[in-house]
């Protein structure tokens, strides 16, 4: 089963205040290992 | 534990009028076999891929190869201010000798993002070159070297980037990711080898560390600090069978301390305050990268936000999201 266990996607969520809500998945096919947005 | 979480939060605590980018890191150095990791045996290249996200929007736009790795912390990845830039680190690669092996690496690649992204630039720190933050101004970096047990210092100016200064966070500290505060002038670093924070301050180019250290549970990892008040940091002594924490750090006065700290289940291997400072989101491995036998196993990662009021960490919403 390896490579079954991980998700390799990205996903966005949105927090209206109140709750999380789910927006986009976006699928890579590969191991995503770190994340940076433009501040 | 020293996975990396393998699901990752894009998330607009305020609805962004326009996409945004984010940078993401791929690597393929290390896969899972039922809770166990593995190096695969014909690994795909490293790579970087750029990322539009916003309202209804999650789309990729360009991938080009360049050295990263799974393991360290999320926070391997680095945008300029301008958004013209990342730096993105290479913590581990895989042994030319032995290709069954991840060794630790130094590499540390300025990669320009428009028109397309390129490589033009690659320096070289501490060995096992980890978390990276740039600070507001986009002129200075550092990155967190877990092998070297060092903090590097670097200057960016456009297209080049060079190595400065290096202080030591002292034998078997382990330091993970930094975090700039007070517009640049002092940052933070975990320190998941020895339990502690270091205050670092920054000025003529020089690196330096403050006697004082502050406590934040045990090993304290991932590291976020916006909006000038407050840091967060997340432990992962747990390794998926005992429940970790999330700490508050109150950045006012000359020393920041430690002022709350909560439990947010396992491996909260990812933090992020949002630009404000009023929010913090943590995703959390939930034991999703555990053995199916465990007894924190999980099918699914965990997604929380939590509000800072008054000094307090106040838990406002919580999501099922992919696993590690």
């Amino acid at each position: 089963m390896t490579e079954a266990m991980v998700e390799q996607q990205l996903e966005s969520w949105r927090f209206d205040g109140r709750m999380l809500v789910a927006d986009r998945v976006l699928p890579l096919g590969e191991g995503p290992a770190g994340l940076g947005v433009a501040p | 534990m020293r996975g990396t979480l393998l699901v990752f939060l894009a998330m607009a605590m305020s609805a962004p009028a326009r996409a945004e980018l984010a940078v993401v890191a791929l690597s393929d150095e290390q896969r899972l076999d039922d809770g166990a990791q593995v190096v695969p045996a014909h690994p795909q290249p490293d790579r970087v891929a750029t990322v539009a996200f916003g309202p209804g929007e999650l789309r990729r736009l360009a991938t080009i190869e360049a050295p990263t790795s799974v393991i360290g912390p999320p926070g391997s990845v680095a945008v300029t201010p301008d958004g013209r830039h990342a730096l993105v680190t290479d913590a581990r690669t895989i042994d030319p000798a032995d290709p069954t092996r991840i060794v630790p690496s130094d590499a540390v690649t300025l990669i320009a993002l428009t028109p397309t992204p390129h490589i033009v630039a690659t320096v070289h720190v501490g060995a096992g070159a980890s978390g990276v933050t740039i600070d507001p101004s986009g002129r200075t970096a550092l990155v967190a070297s877990r092998s070297a047990n060092s903090v590097a210092l670097l200057a960016l100016d456009g297209d080049t980037v060079r190595l400065i200064d290096t202080v030591s966070t002292g034998p078997g500290s382990s330091p993970a990711q930094p975090a700039f505060f007070d517009a640049g002038r002092r940052a933070l670093v975990t320190r998941d080898g020895d339990h502690r924070v270091s205050i670092l301050s920054v000025a003529d180019g020089h690196l330096r560390t403050m006697p004082e250290t502050i406590v934040a549970g045990l090993r304290p990892y991932a590291l976020s600090a916006a909006g000038g008040r407050y840091a967060v940091t997340a432990t992962m002594a747990g390794a998926g069978r005992d429940v970790d924490s999330l700490t508050l750090i109150d950045l006012a006065g000359s020393t920041p301390r430690a002022v709350d700290s909560v439990g947010v289940g396992l491996t909260p291997e990812g933090v992020a305050m949002s630009p404000d400072g009023r929010l913090v989101a943590v995703t959390v491995n939930n034991g999703s990268n555990d053995a199916k036998a465990a007894p924190g196993y999980h099918s699914f990662g965990l997604l929380q936000v939590w509000a800072i009021e008054d000094g307090r960490l106040v838990k406002r919403a919580e999501a099922r999201m992919g696993s590690w």
